[in-house]
């Protein structure tokens, strides 16, 4: 391409005025503005809540939500065990993300990196919104202890039904609120570096 | 040590600086952006500084960095080092070989790369430095095939920008 031939004998010859060894100096100071650096804090927000989450289900007694004790178990180990095991998933990742790596490399680890944190908000997500459900159906549905006296509720099924439709409809505007500026923020942080890795992958196909 | 290192690099810099410049060129459209995006690359620079080795040229360790930071790590940062060194950011050939409609020509060729996705100016780029095609394909990190596939793309692109 002659246009491109001509571009590149004169690429050499560009001359730019030169940043002095003193700016150099002042630049090395600055803190990055990078993306990853942004990613990063986010993802240890959301790694530090869900410890913060799983530390306040395991101390905190549940006995009075009526769960059974085999649900009380298995969310208490995963509310600890999920946040231990994707910490060090992030952490692994996380190192390496390399400047010095290939173009496709460094796309490739930011966003498996970025992927580690999404699945283990989705699955706190998911393990809340099962919590609410078993929470909602037990409450609902088993008789309650008033001064060790069991007593059942004197409200209909309709009431019921209102009840869980009212709870049903805040968790799902609280979890989508979230989502929303959950996504909005990663889709801001992630566009540029999603757009060029697909643009890359496509060549493999 | 520190003190030590920082000087290595700071001279190796002020030295290379121009392979930064053009990535610059390539990747932003105002002075403001210019001078934002050398501040990052030159930070992104510093930090992996440590761990070369000198295996490799400097200038080519340069390149990957400058080209990553340009595609991936860049976001605009309002935390520039106020420079008035780069002062002007219409490029001149040099005066022995300037050339109004050469440069009238190397404008308009530079406002249709700027036109290509960020991928493809990155091989434009490679290819302008004169990078053979196992190099280039080694800083996407892509195969040789591909890297000339994509190539012949973004040329063919390029001319179509020209000749519409």
């Amino acid at each position: 391409m002659e246009e491109l031939d001509k571009l590149k004998k004169s690429w050499n010859k560009n001359i730019h005025p030169k940043v002095s060894a003193e700016s150099i100096y002042k630049m090395i100071l600055k803190k990055s503005s990078s993306a990853v650096k942004w990613i990063f804090i986010i993802c240890m927000i959301e790694l530090v809540l869900g410890l913060i989450s799983g530390i306040v289900l395991l101390i905190n007694p549940k006995n009075e939500l009526n769960l059974p004790s085999w649900l009380e178990t298995t969310v208490t180990i995963a509310g600890i065990l999920i946040p231990i095991i994707y910490s060090y998933k992030f952490f692994k990742n996380y190192q390496r993300i390399n400047t010095t790596s290939s173009i496709k490399e460094l796309l490739d680890n930011i966003i498996k990196t970025r992927k580690t944190v999404k699945q283990f908000v989705l699955i706190n997500l998911s393990l809340i919104a099962i919590m609410v459900a078993f929470t909602l159906y037990y409450t609902l549905t088993m008789p309650i202890g008033i001064n060790n006296e069991i007593a059942y509720p004197l409200i209909t099924i309709k009431d019921y039904f209102i009840l869980a439709l009212v709870i049903i409809i805040f968790t799902a505007i609280v979890i989508g609120a979230c989502l929303f500026v959950y996504f909005l923020l990663y889709g801001i942080l992630m566009r540029k570096l999603n757009k060029n890795h697909k643009e890359l992958k496509q060549l493999d196909l | 040590m520190e003190k030590e290192l920082e000087h290595s690099f700071v001279t190796q810099l002020e030295k290379h600086q121009n392979i930064i410049h053009k990535v610059c060129r390539l990747y932003t459209n105002n002075q403001d952006a210019h001078n934002d995006l050398f501040q990052e690359v030159t930070i992104q620079l510093w930090r992996a500084f440590p761990k070369f080795r000198g295996e490799a040229k400097f200038s080519t360790w340069m390149y990957r960095i400058a080209l990553n930071t340009a595609i991936t790590l860049y976001r605009k940062s309002k935390r520039r080092v106020q420079t008035n060194d780069i002062a002007d950011f219409n490029f001149k050939i040099k005066s022995e070989e300037y050339d109004d409609t050469e440069e009238e020509q190397l404008k308009l060729m530079y406002a249709a790369i700027k036109q290509l996705s960020d991928i493809e100016k990155a091989l434009i780029f490679l290819y302008l430095e004169e990078k053979n095609y196992r190099e280039i394909s080694e800083t996407m990190g892509i195969s040789e095939v591909n890297a000339r596939v994509k190539m012949n793309r973004a040329k063919g692109k390029l001319k179509k920008i020209l000749n519409p």
